[in-house]
C-alpha cells in the first residue's frame, strides 16, 4: 500500500474578536493544533473525538477547503499546501467530501439531476457521457432514474445522503472524507448508508477518512482509528488495536462510554470531570490534564509527544505510556 | 412538506405523474397558497391585475383620445356621462388619460426597478459573496447613495441628464440601487455559510458559478419583496419627478404630470388633480399590499 495522503503538523487558529480594544495580543481559536498523519490508499481511517475537538476542520484543511495556518498536506507524494486557484480545481477531482447534513447540503434549488452532474459539468465532460454516469450514480446508491427530476425535499433523509454520496462520486475520486456522514440519519438507515459506502469503497476502490463521534460505527467501518482532543491528535492505531487496548487516557473514557450489548457484562464506566476547555485558550501541558484521572504535576508544564506504545504502530500521547522502541 | 416521497408502486405510472406535476418547488408553492389566504395582499394583487389589464387594454378602454384636444369649448367639464372624470385644461378626457398613464407607470415600475435591482443584486452579491476590501469598498459607497434622501438624488440625476421620461427612469432606479445591494448582500452572507454553497466548492466550482448558481438563486425570496415593494416607490418617484417637470414631458398622459397640469385650478376643477392622484395612490397601495403579503409569504419562519 502506498501512502495517499499525509497531513504534517497542520494547524488551523480562527482569529477571534479582540475583547480589550487597546490590546496587542490578537486572540486565536486553535481549532487545529499540530495534527500528522497519513492515509494509505485503500483504507478506511476514522477519525473520533467529542464535538468541537476539530475533526470537521482537519477534514477540510485536508481538501483544502480550508488555509492550513501552519503545516503542509501531501496528496500521492506532491505537496499541495501551496495550490491555489486552477491547480487546486483539478485536484478536486481526486478527493471528495460527503457532508454531514443531508439537508444543507444539497442546493434547494437544483434538482438532483443538476446536483449530481455539476461537477461532470464543471470538469467539461460531454453530455452523452454525463447521462451515462447519472444513470450508473443513481443505480449504486440506490435511487431510480425518476428521480431525477425531483427537488431535494422531495426526499427523506437517507435519501438525500445518498444523493451527496453520488454527487462526491461523479467525479471517480480517490479520497472520499466523510465528514460525520450517518450522524444526522436515524439508526435503521444509519447502517443502510454505511453498508453502501462499504460497498463503493470495493467498487471503486476508494480511501476513506472518515470522520465521527459514535464509536461503534467507527469500529465498523475502519481500518484505522485516530482520536482527537481539543485540536490535537492523543491516539492513532489500528482499530482492534485501539479498542482492545486503549493507551491515552482519553481514549480509555471514550470507549468506556460506549454502550454495552450485553447487560450482564461488568463494565468500568471512567466518567470525566468537568467540561471541554475553551479551544481559544488551551491548558498549558498535556492538554487533557483538567479532566484527566492519572495527572501529576508533569502534565501541567510539559507537552507530551505522540509516541510508538505498542509493536504494531500505535501511537499514544501520554507521559505515563511507555514507549516502545523496535 | 413532507420529507419521505410518495408510495410510488410502479415507476411508469411516477415518471406519467413527474411531467404532469408543475415543477414549482414547494416554497413556491406554499407562498401562492399564503398570498391567496391573506386578504390584503389578495386585495393588492388584485389592483395589480386591474392595473395590467387596463395598461394592456387601454385603446379598448379608453372612451376618448389621451392627447387630442379637439373641443377647447370643453375644458375644466365637471364629470359627466360624456366624461365620466371630466376634462383638464385643454379639453382631454381624464378618464382616458389615466388609462393610457397606466402603460408609463408600468413602464417606469418595471424598467426603473430592473435598473436597480440587476445593479443592486449584483454589487450586493459580489459584495457579501467576496467579503473583506471589496465589500468595505462596495458598501461605503452605497452608504454614500443612502445619505442622499432619495427623491433629491433622482432630481440632481435628471438634472445632469436632462429631463425627459427616459433619464427620469434612469435616475429613479439608480436612486433604489442601495436597498437591493444591501438586502442582496445580507441574503448572501447568511447563505454563503451553507454546507451546499462548501459542496460547491469541493466540487470545483469557480466564483462565478458559485455566486450565480448557488449563492443568488437561493437569495431569490427577499429579492422578489424587494422588487415589488420598489415598483410602487419607483411609480410614486417617477410621478413626484414628473410634477416638478422633469419627467415626463407634455402631452404625455403621466400621473404625476397630470397632477402638476391640474394643480393651478385646484379650486375651481378639483376633479383634474383628484383622479390621477387617486390612481397613483391606489397602484402604490397595491404593490406595497402585495409586497408587504409576499414578504410575510416567503418568509420561513412561518412555515410550521
Amino acid at each position: 500500500m502506498s501512502t495517499l495522503l499525509e497531513v504534517k503538523n497542520i494547524k488551523k487558529h480562527f482569529p477571534l474578536k479582540s475583547e480589550n480594544l487597546f490590546s496587542r495580543e490578537k486572540p486565536v481559536l486553535k481549532a487545529v493544533d499540530g495534527v500528522s498523519f497519513s492515509i494509505e490508499a485503500g483504507e478506511t481511517l476514522g477519525l473520533v473525538g467529542e464535538s468541537g475537538c476539530g475533526k470537521s476542520t482537519a477534514g477540510r484543511v485536508m481538501l483544502k477547503l480550508l488555509e492550513p495556518t501552519e503545516g503542509e498536506v501531501f496528496f500521492k507524494g506532491e505537496n499541495i499546501t501551496s495550490f491555489r486557484g486552477e491547480q487546486l480545481r483539478k485536484l478536486r477531482k481526486d478527493m471528495q467530501i460527503i457532508f454531514q447534513d443531508p439537508y444543507a447540503s444539497l442546493n434547494p434549488r437544483k434538482t438532483i439531476e443538476q446536483t449530481i452532474t455539476e461537477p461532470m459539468k464543471i470538469f467539461n465532460i460531454p453530455k452523452e457521457e454525463r447521462q451515462k454516469k447519472l444513470k450508473r450514480l443513481l443505480d449504486v446508491v440506490g435511487l431510480s432514474s425518476y428521480h431525477k427530476s425531483r427537488y431535494p425535499h422531495e426526499f427523506s433523509g437517507g435519501q438525500r445522503q445518498r444523493i451527496g454520496i453520488a454527487r462526491s462520486l461523479a467525479l471517480e475520486p480517490e479520497l472520499v472524507i466523510c465528514d460525520e456522514p450517518v450522524s444526522a440519519l436515524d439508526v435503521s438507515i444509519q447502517a443502510q448508508v454505511i453498508n453502501l459506502m462499504e460497498d463503493l469503497q470495493d467498487e471503486f476502490n476508494l480511501t476513506y477518512l472518515f470522520i465521527a463521534h459514535d464509536l461503534s460505527v467507527v469500529h465498523h467501518i475502519s481500518d484505522r482509528v485516530a482520536v482527537m482532543y481539543l485540536g490535537e491528535l492523543v491516539e492513532i492505531g489500528e482499530v482492534a488495536e485501539v479498542y482492545q487496548n486503549p493507551k491515552h487516557p482519553y481514549t480509555q473514557a471514550l470507549l468506556s462510554a460506549v454502550p454495552e450489548v450485553n447487560p450482564n457484562q461488568e463494565k468500568q464506566r471512567i466518567i470525566l470531570s468537568g467540561d471541554l476547555p475553551s479551544p481559544a485558550n488551551p491548558p498549558q501541558g498535556c492538554k487533557f490534564h483538567t479532566r484527566c484521572p492519572y495527572a501529576e504535576e508533569i502534565c501541567r508544564t510539559q507537552e507530551p509527544k505522540l509516541k510508538k506504545v505498542s509493536s504494531d504502530g500505535q501511537m499514544a500521547s501520554c507521559h505515563f505510556v511507555k514507549e516502545v522502541v523496535d | 412538506m413532507s420529507l419521505q416521497p410518495n408510495p410510488l408502486p410502479d415507476p411508469k405510472l411516477a415518471e406519467a405523474q413527474e411531467t404532469n406535476q408543475s415543477k414549482s418547488s414547494s416554497l413556491w408553492g406554499d407562498a401562492f397558497s399564503r398570498i391567496v389566504k391573506s386578504k390584503t395582499s389578495l386585495i393588492g394583487l388584485c389592483i395589480i391585475l386591474i392595473l395590467i389589464i387596463t395598461a394592456i387594454f387601454a385603446p379598448l378602454i379608453a372612451t376618448h383620445s389621451p392627447t387630442d384636444y379637439a373641443s377647447l369649448t370643453d375644458r375644466y367639464q365637471s364629470p359627466s356621462s360624456e366624461h365620466i372624470l371630466g376634462t383638464d385644461e385643454l379639453g382631454r378626457d381624464i378618464f382616458s388619460r389615466i388609462v393610457f398613464g397606466s402603460r408609463i407607470s408600468i413602464q417606469i415600475g418595471v424598467i426603473a426597478v430592473g435598473i436597480s435591482m440587476i445593479i443592486g443584486v449584483l454589487l450586493g452579491g459580489i459584495a457579501g459573496y467576496f467579503g473583506r476590501w471589496i465589500d468595505q469598498i462596495i458598501m461605503r459607497l452605497i452608504d454614500i447613495m443612502m445619505a442622499f434622501p432619495s427623491i433629491l438624488l433622482a432630481i440632481a440625476l435628471v438634472a445632469v441628464l436632462g429631463p425627459n421620461l427616459r433619464n427620469a427612469m434612469i435616475a429613479v432606479g439608480i436612486v433604489g440601487i442601495p436597498q437591493f445591494a444591501r438586502i442582496v448582500r445580507s441574503a448572501v452572507l447568511s447563505v454563503k455559510e451553507t454546507e451546499y454553497i462548501e459542496a460547491a466548492r469541493a466540487i470545483g466550482a469557480k466564483h462565478g458559478r458559485t455566486l450565480m448558481q448557488h449563492v443568488l438563486p437561493n437569495c431569490l425570496a427577499p429579492i422578489i419583496v424587494q422588487a415589488t415593494l420598489s415598483i410602487g416607490t419607483a411609480i410614486l418617484d417617477a410621478a413626484g419627478l414628473s410634477f416638478l417637470g422633469l419627467g415626463a414631458q407634455p402631452p404625455k398622459p403621466e400621473w404625476g404630470a397630470m397632477l402638476s397640469d391640474g394643480r393651478a385650478a385646484l379650486q375651481n376643477a378639483p376633479w383634474v388633480v383628484a383622479f390621477p392622484g387617486m390612481a397613483i395612490f391606489l397602484v402604490v397601495l397595491g404593490f406595497n399590499l402585495f409586497g408587504d403579503g409576499l414578504r410575510d409569504a416567503l418568509d420561513p419562519r412561518l412555515k410550521q
